[in-house]
């Protein structure tokens, strides 16, 4: 069966580099999890079945990187999938061994250099636990939870075969002159934003190797997130989620992580966001079709005001008015012609940031999987290196949840637990 | 400009942010699956379109949860 291939856009790339300087510096890559949280255990035969025939729909999953035309970053796969998903069937005896598990297993290296994604089912008695360790390069976040809500229909019974899902390639080897531009624009924007003065941020040890990244995960419930989404339209208007968890988290970020004599200092932002259509598309399912941009706010302040919350608001507004986010994926396809150790240098310089923000949330309802409900959406991610921490919030069937998540040694687990309990008290008691 | 044209164009962008789903004017733009991200779309067309400036404006759920409301809150700004 012939070859097919898909050609890297910009973001796939820089996924496709940083996962590189990950495995060097730690011995695992850009892996990323999606664990659903059930009210019930899996038939687990069944669902082993039905996942390795369903898995044989998508060839691309056994895929690799290759150069196309002898220079093209792209992803080769054949035909046929020629790894199966590896399964795994555990019992815990209770939800916290559940987590730590699962925590443990975002930390494992895939096995095969054909293998991307592995699941995992978790009994703790009345309670399951589902993920999907996933290979960053070839799936985002809201890709993952496309592929499991794909899963679940195609269990169900439900899944159209005749759809289209082959990835269309992002070849884009045209219009140059408008990606130089918006190579500029960024330039320019970053350089003013990092020549503004310092930018707080948590010291990264020297010594990577064999660090694993570490999680604090907190579901709130239906009546919690009713009262999160009540608070944030109150004080940042009505849909204003992103801004309210995010000045939430700078509050409770500065007040726990920021040491005494650096309030000087900045805050730098790095805020994901999603480009994809918001209609679910199959072609979109792989790859990455996420992009981000970058906020500074002024260290010191009290963040945890109206005023702070309207100002968050108001920049991400002006980021989007600029169009920094659309910027920055299409100039990251110039990276793509720079030699590796430039590529590496750039990421590692643009990675200057107090900390990672992001918030999952497109319109992928996920309320059962494989005929158990589920009550909660956690995605654990493992960073950039060069990263401190990230602040990760999803949203399914309206709960809210969030995710902290930090390399060992880079803050202590008193810190984490205390950010993790503040973080709630703040989002649930407003102003 | 109408009211009903405003409603016509407000009713296709807003489709064409949330990935061409179908819309009515009554529907709240959270249950069509509408963020921050998004109704900050929405804001800046209607800005440029109309050459007003909504989002730093007090506006609530009250003046925007709809076609319809949005429609009528600008038709209201434009007199």
């Amino acid at each position: 069966m012939s070859n097919r291939r898909y050609c890297f856009n910009g973001i796939d790339w820089i996924f496709f580099v940083l996962d590189g300087l990950s495995r060097k510096a730690t011995g695992c890559g850009t892996q990323s999890q999606v664990i659903l949280r059930l009210t019930g255990p899996l038939g687990t035969a069944q669902v082993k079945e039905r996942l390795a025939l369903f898995s044989r729909l998508f060839p691309v999953i056994s895929g690799r990187y290759a150069k196309s035309w002898g220079w093209i970053p792209s992803w080769s796969y054949s035909g046929k999938v020629i790894r199966e998903i590896p399964f795994e069937d555990v019992d815990c005896a209770s939800d916290q061994e559940a987590m730590e598990y699962l925590y443990a297993s975002v930390n494992k290296p895939f096995t095969h250099s054909v293998e991307h994604l592995r699941f995992i089912h978790v009994r703790t008695g009345a309670r399951a636990y589902v993920s999907l360790v996933f290979d960053h390069c070839l799936l985002d976040a809201h890709g993952a939870q496309y592929f499991l809500w794909l899963f679940h229909q195609y269990y169900s019974g439900l899944f159209d075969p005749s759809a289209q899902y082959e990835p269309e390639t992002e070849l884009l080897w045209a219009g140059w002159g408008a990606q130089f531009a918006a190579g500029k624009r960024v330039a320019c924007r970053l350089s003013e934003m990092m020549a503004a003065g310092p930018v707080k941020k948590l010291s990264i040890p020297k010594d990577l190797s064999g660090k694993k990244f570490q999680f604090r995960t907190e579901v709130f419930s239906s009546s919690q997130s009713v009262r999160i989404r009540e608070n944030a339209y109150s004080l940042a208007g009505y849909l204003m989620v992103s801004p309210y968890l995010l000045a939430g988290s700078m509050s409770v970020f500065d007040e726990v992580f920021a040491r005494p004599g650096k309030y000087n200092e900045d805050y730098v932002i790095q805020v994901n966001g999603d480009t994809r259509s918001r209609k679910f598309s199959l072609r979109e399912l792989f790859f990455n079709h996420h992009s981000f941009f970058f906020l500074r706010f002024p260290g010191g302040e009290p963040f945890f005001t109206k005023t702070f919350i309207r100002k968050v608001r108001r920049s991400i507004y002006d980021a989007m008015a600029e169009g920094f986010m659309r910027d920055i994926a299409q100039a990251a396809r110039l990276l793509r012609v720079l030699p590796k150790f430039k590529t590496d240098q750039a990421l590692q310089s643009a990675a200057q940031n107090t900390f990672i923000f992001s918030f999952v949330n497109r319109d992928i309802q996920l309320n059962e999987f494989c005929g158990a409900k589920i009550d909660g959406v956690i995605h654990t991610p493992r960073l950039a290196v060069s990263h401190g921490v990230g602040v990760f919030f999803s949203q399914s069937d309206d709960r809210f949840a969030v995710t902290l998540v930090f390399m060992e040694g880079v803050v202590s687990d008193v810190e984490a637990d205390i950010f993790i309990e503040k973080l709630k008290n703040v989002l649930l008691g407003g102003i | 400009m109408t009211r009903h044209e405003i409603e016509q164009k407000i009713l296709f962008e807003a489709s064409r942010i949330l990935g061409g789903s179908k819309i009515g004017l009554d529907d709240p733009f959270h249950k069509m699956g509408m963020d921050s991200l998004a109704l900050i779309e929405l804001m800046l067309f209607v800005e440029t379109e109309f050459d007003l400036k909504l989002f730093d404006s007090d506006l609530d759920k009250e003046d925007l949860e709809t076609v319809r409301i949005l429609a009528g809150t600008i038709y209201e700004r434009l007199k």
